[in-house]
């Protein structure tokens, strides 16, 4: 027999917990997506360091730094003491996933930019180096260190990905996010998010099939986490299954099944796969559904974590 | 401030619970290599054609059978009540994880003697054939199927590569092993030993290199994903905390972090790296590190997860 008696009432954590809200979500859900970019551009060169690219693919590394500073806006934007968020730059806490995150974002800028500046188009580059003739020595460094470049943004890329699934799931105390699967999962859906925004361009369609392939690999791997993820929660404590209780019954259910599971994993999965099949070059359907299902899983995961709590559920019994 | 109080105390399972023993760490290991072979030999068979690939890695699959039989066993050592153990073949419970492994498990025999019948060499059919006459018909019907049955071995290795870690995972008064991650921890080693036994056998050349090559890479994930397990117990509750203590200071750090992590990974791991960039070929040392890694990982699991429990924790 096991007895609980709880007196914690604390404000703002006890009984429920609300202090993260859309920004945050849109932030991960960028951070994914500029993470799964990193990781197929950086791979992509490695694995084909000679072959051409079409000028859309060649110039997508600049979205990297772009799309990582409006994610980084929206952490911004959720702050409660805005003029503090320098500090994160003075230290770096080992311990600490979100100081690990904070060096990582930053450390993403240069490696990007010089990352993408090595993709560009010759004839580009030449264009504004006669504008900037300062930056031709940075140029020629970035020249010489074309390989250990894609390398560190392959990297960096895993790491960021990986990262956001770490900064929810060091918390004890929500047992939805307190799963060492977020990680793993971040990283596929970051992929696959990845994989679908390069297919909104205009790629050749040689490229169009190999993001089609990722994204498709990507999807059934999610899946697979998903199931596991889940299967770790229902078989895990009392508090963890009341949290996975929010999916399958809860408030959440609705909105994790359409908006994740179909919308953004099964109906984009079957749609590529019929494409693959047919030997047809895949359009943008799919990629947006991919991208619309990263978006709520983050959302979801964001908010449903914040609803499931150890007291909550325990203490109300 | 949460206070808690129990009276607890069931035989043999309270405060501590050792029903597991050996022969689990042992079925485990096999299973996982068994799990890793049956993904990498339908995988390469699904790349290339029969004729592009040595005998030795045609015959490997011959291996999966005899070691899942061998696995069976000790499985079957470790039961309590031995006689009982067809009950598990009587029923079919899809919420039970042993239930699906005692299925799975038996999957495995037809999928895999099919399998590598199909790719058996010509000549050995021939000799078997003249000695068993249904073998060259049964070949035939395989032949037809290579590509159905290669896919058939890929997803059932990996089931049963995931099974083996979530047969443990489910247990949530075992707080080491109660991670969500363990059943991908287990695929990942389970991989690296598959590659590890094909660098064990006559291949050629080039698929030397590319063992050494997978090798590097299942282990770089499983180092990665070892490293997950790690912080997810370290930022658990307090029966976590003293889970992961048992590696990280407790009685079982030393064998944890020299055979698994140093031996098990870091060796191999850096072996492959220097043998990839003097561009020679990988031999069967890191093979047998890696195999020592991975056997040691299950008997440490399975002993310290024994040894740790929500109780202990907050005693």
């Amino acid at each position: 027999m096991t007895e609980l008696t709880t007196t914690r009432h604390n404000h703002f954590i006890d009984p429920g917990l609300h202090v993260w809200h859309g920004e945050v979500a849109a932030y991960l859900f960028l951070g994914g997506l500029v993470a799964g970019l990193m990781m197929i551009l950086g791979v992509y060169r490695l694995w084909k360091p000679t072959r051409s690219r079409s000028r859309s693919l060649a110039l997508l590394p600049w979205l990297v730094p772009a799309l990582l500073t409006l994610g980084m806006g929206f952490l911004w934007l959720d702050l409660a003491n805005k003029l503090n968020a320098w500090r994160f730059y003075v230290i770096w806490r080992f311990l600490t996933p979100m100081s690990w995150g904070a060096w990582i974002l930053i450390a993403v800028y240069p490696v990007s930019i010089l990352f993408a500046w090595n993709e560009s188009p010759q004839i580009l580059r030449e264009r504004w180096l006669a504008r900037l003739p300062w930056a031709k020595r940075l140029s020629g460094w970035a020249d010489r260190h074309r390989r250990g470049l894609s390398f560190s943004t392959m990297n960096l890329g895993i790491l960021l990905a990986v990262y956001t699934g770490i900064l929810l799931g060091a918390f004890a105390a929500r047992p939805l996010w307190n799963s060492p699967m977020l990680g793993p999962l971040f990283l596929a859906s970051g992929l696959s998010s990845g994989a679908a925004f390069i297919l909104l361009f205009r790629i050749d369609p040689e490229e169009r099939r190999l993001a089609n392939v990722v994204d498709m690999a990507v999807l059934g791997l999610e899946m697979g986490i998903i199931g596991l993820w889940l299967v770790g929660m229902a078989t895990g404590g009392e508090s963890s299954r009341h949290a996975v209780s929010l999916f399958f019954g809860g408030p959440y259910t609705a909105a994790f099944w359409t908006f994740v599971v179909a919308l953004g994993l099964l109906v984009p999965f079957i749609g590529e796969a019929i494409e693959y099949k047919r030997h047809e070059t895949p359009g943008r359907a799919g990629a947006y559904l991919v991208l619309l299902g990263g978006f709520a899983l983050r959302w979801i995961v964001v908010y449903a974590g914040q609803h499931a709590g150890w007291v909550s559920e325990l203490a109300s019994k | 401030m949460l206070e808690t109080w129990t009276n607890r105390d069931n035989a043999a399972i309270d405060p501590t619970l050792h029903a597991w023993h050996g022969e689990v760490a042992g079925d485990l290991f096999l299973a996982a290599i068994v799990a890793g072979i049956m993904v990498l030999t339908g995988i390469f068979a699904l790349r290339e054609g029969p004729d592009r690939r040595s005998r030795a890695l045609r015959l490997v699959p011959w291996l999966l059978p005899v070691l899942i039989s061998l696995c069976l066993l000790l499985l079957w050592l470790d039961l309590a009540n031995k006689v009982n153990a067809f009950r598990f073949y009587l029923v079919f419970r899809p919420q039970t994880p042993m239930s699906w492994g005692s299925w799975i498990i038996l999957a495995v025999y037809p999928v895999s003697a099919l399998f590598a019948l199909s790719e058996m060499p010509v000549d050995l059919r021939e000799r078997f054939g003249k000695a068993f006459g249904f073998i060259p018909r049964l070949a035939a019907w395989a032949d037809g199927r290579s590509r159905g049955l290669a896919r058939a071995s890929v997803l059932l290795g990996t089931a049963l590569g995931l099974y083996t870690g979530v047969v443990l995972s489910i247990y949530p008064a075992r707080p080491l092993w109660n991670s969500a991650l363990l059943p991908l921890v287990f695929l990942s080693s389970g991989l690296a030993c598959a590659s590890a036994c094909f660098l064990l056998t006559r291949l050629s050349d080039a698929e030397r290199r590319i063992c050494g090559r997978l090798n590097a890479t299942f282990l770089g994930a499983h180092l990665v994903l070892l490293a997950l397990w790690l912080v997810d117990l370290a930022v658990g509750d307090a029966s976590r905390h003293h889970a992961v203590e048992l590696l990280m200071g407790g009685s079982y750090t030393a064998a944890f972090w020299t055979l698994v992590v140093a031996l098990g990974i870091a060796v191999p791991l850096t072996g492959e790296l220097l043998i990839r960039s003097r561009r020679t070929l990988p031999g069967p040392a890191t093979a047998f590190f890696i195999l020592v890694g991975a056997f040691s990982l299950r008997w440490i699991l399975i002993s310290a997860g024994q040894h740790a429990g929500v109780l202990s924790a907050m005693h």
